[in-house]
């Protein structure tokens, strides 16, 4: 179990979180949705341990983040962040294999470099130094080097929880699909998932359970169908939204309206 | 996948042995070369203990001291930059410019001036110890207050780090200066030699101490080539990927201040060791740290004894201070490195 437990945290005096309660379940994946500033990246950054919270607690697997090493917690769970980036032109293996502990023998540490190469279509680009990659598809490497930390965990007899923040950010669409199918197979592997995600469609494409954040604190929890509705989103996002069904997939239109949209977005 | 990864980590091998073997002929050479030249087999013989008398004392008593004290300096400047480069994600990071090298010479500059007043009564065994145990005190003073000062919202901010060294590289100057000011002839003269920088000023006992703490202290660093890989992705995401971070960042302050604390204090302040030889390392080498730190040690080496002996065969037998010819090359090098970054290439 991965939860988090009644946890406040605030920047400064600006209170950032307030008495915000989510767990994840194995198996499912969790979309995290709001506006931008609602606290979703400030909330998986408690559950990830890289943000003690001033009040409330977190529990992974039982534990207190703050109470186990780094390299435990590496075991445990890995994350994306929301803009990874690499100081230095590792090759596309030499980057993915940062997330790989050297606990790991070597034989299954290639092994899990190339199917996390393969998992993100990113094989073609194999010996390349990252610098020399697009926008996307460095993301998509970042993510690999993601599940490769992952899969290093479970073969070292953890590895149940990945946390992703804005994970398809910069990703054309056949890539964002190819995340998205990346997420649900390793959610059917058993692993608890948590995506933070911006396209509404995607998100509910994607997730068991949607999350909705506003300014720091969850105002709805439950299933795509039911807090993807339009009375649900809009006051939230200060925007008109329709939702409609279309070939099977549930797809979220924003209604942008160049005149009178602006005076609404301003409210929160 | 299997093959490049081993033809890059496999391919550096013949180019660390072609280090190996530049490091073993400079060294031969520091030996061989000066006013009085012996021939290399003359100086395996003296080695040996089979040389003549004149050979045996230049060798034992005035170029094997300075040839281990090269070593030293190179191994220890060389890895500490590479090793700080790499903890900052900044290839700018040095440990003269963020102010590790002038706390250490503040400290050793301390113990040259005042430390007859202080600690007179010392025997003279202990009193070898105190000028590279006052250099590492001023090392780690300053390595512990910038990167305390540089931390925002649990990262380590770059620019204030390097700012902050800018600070106490100002401070430090001014209190030698002082020091300068208060001392008598026969310091000033010490103090004025030592702040050129040279391998020929230490005795051996000074020497060993030096080479004994880097000895201590350089495997500390070999042993985080894992961390620095990580920590090119950010403190943040180092940490998600397993890395206790602050504890390797300890970890390495504490052996890079214990590294230049004590060949600073041997050989005095010498510049630019530690932002060249990583550069030229990675240029040639690449980014991984496991092959980057070895081979940024053995140019650090090679670097510091071709300086020394250029500084020695210069202008026989006057011999200008090897900071003079390390800051003849690394300020170019610097300056090369700066409007490389404006061509807009990709940034190694």
């Amino acid at each position: 179990m991965f939860e988090a437990v009644e946890i406040d945290v605030a920047l400064g005096r600006q209170p950032v979180l307030r008495q915000v309660s989510l767990r994840l379940e194995p198996g499912k994946v969790t979309a995290l949705i709001g506006p931008n500033g609602a606290g979703k990246s400030t909330l998986l950054a408690c559950l990830s341990g890289a943000l003690r919270p001033r009040a409330g607690r977190v529990r992974i697997d039982g534990d207190d983040p703050a109470t186990l090493s780094a390299a435990e917690l590496g075991r445990r769970r890995a994350v994306l962040e929301q803009t990874p980036s690499a100081s230095a032109p590792f090759a596309l293996e030499e980057l993915i294999e940062l997330g790989i502990p050297r606990a790991v023998p070597p034989a299954a540490t290639r092994q899990i470099i190339h199917r996390a190469m393969a998992a993100l279509d990113l094989s073609r680009f194999q010996g390349r130094p990252i610098t020399a990659l697009s926008g996307g598809e460095r993301h998509r490497a970042h993510m690999a080097r993601t599940l490769a930390q992952l899969w290093a965990g479970q073969a070292l007899g953890a590895g149940r929880w990945l946390l992703l923040d804005e994970p398809t950010a910069s990703l054309d669409l056949a890539h964002q699909g190819a995340v998205l199918r990346a997420a649900r197979a390793v959610a059917a592997d058993g692993v608890g998932v948590l995506a933070v995600l911006h396209d509404l469609t995607l998100a509910a494409a994607m997730a068991d359970r949607i999350a909705l954040m506003q300014t720091g604190s969850i105002v709805a929890l439950g299933p795509p169908e039911e807090v993807l509705a339009p009375a649900t989103l809009s006051p939230v996002y200060g925007v008109d939204l329709a939702v409609t069904e279309a070939a099977g997939a549930v797809a979220v239109l924003p209604l942008f309206n160049a005149t009178e949209g602006a005076s609404r977005c301003s409210s929160p | 996948m299997e093959a490049v990864l081993r033809v890059r980590v496999g391919g550096a091998w013949p180019a660390l042995a072609g280090l190996a073997l530049g490091v073993f002929v400079l060294s031969v050479a520091t030996l061989a070369l000066g006013p009085v030249a012996i021939p290399p087999e003359r100086v395996f013989a003296a080695l040996a203990g089979q040389g003549t008398e004149v050979e045996e004392a230049i060798i034992w008593q005035i170029r094997l001291p300075r040839l281990l004290l090269g070593l030293a300096v190179g191994a220890a400047l060389a890895l500490a930059g590479a090793s700080l480069q790499g903890v900052l994600r900044n290839p700018l990071a040095d440990p003269g410019l963020i102010g590790v090298t002038g706390g250490a010479s503040l400290g050793a500059a301390l113990t040259i001036v005042l430390g007859d007043a202080v600690a007179g009564g010392l025997p003279a065994e202990l009193r070898t110890w105190l000028l590279p145990l006052a250099a590492f005190a001023g090392a780690g003073l300053v390595i512990a207050f910038v990167f305390a000062l540089a931390r925002r919202r649990g990262e380590t901010s770059v620019a204030t780090l390097i700012l902050a060294g800018v600070a106490i590289n100002a401070i430090a100057g001014a209190a030698i200066g002082a020091l300068i000011y208060v001392s008598d002839d026969t310091q000033l003269r010490d103090l004025t030699f030592w702040t050129m920088g040279t391998l020929g000023g230490a005795g051996w006992a000074l020497v060993l101490a030096a080479a004994g703490l880097s000895v201590l202290a350089l495997p500390m660093l070999l042993a985080r080539v894992r961390d620095l890989d990580l920590f090119q992705l950010g403190e943040r995401a180092a940490f998600h990927a397993g890395l206790d971070v602050e504890r390797s960042k300890l970890r390495i302050g504490l052996a890079t201040a214990v590294a230049v604390g004590a060949v600073t204090a041997a050989a005095g302040p010498i510049g630019f060791i530690g932002l060249v030889a990583p550069h030229l390392a990675r240029l040639a080498l690449g980014p991984r740290h496991a092959i980057l730190l070895p081979a940024s040690l053995l140019v650090g080496i090679a670097l510091v004894l071709a300086a020394d002996l250029a500084v020695r065969l210069a202008v026989p037998p006057a011999e200008p201070p090897i900071g003079l010819a390390t800051s003849l090359i690394g300020g170019p090098f610097f300056l090369w490195l700066l409007l490389r970054g404006r061509g807009g290439r990709p940034h190694v």
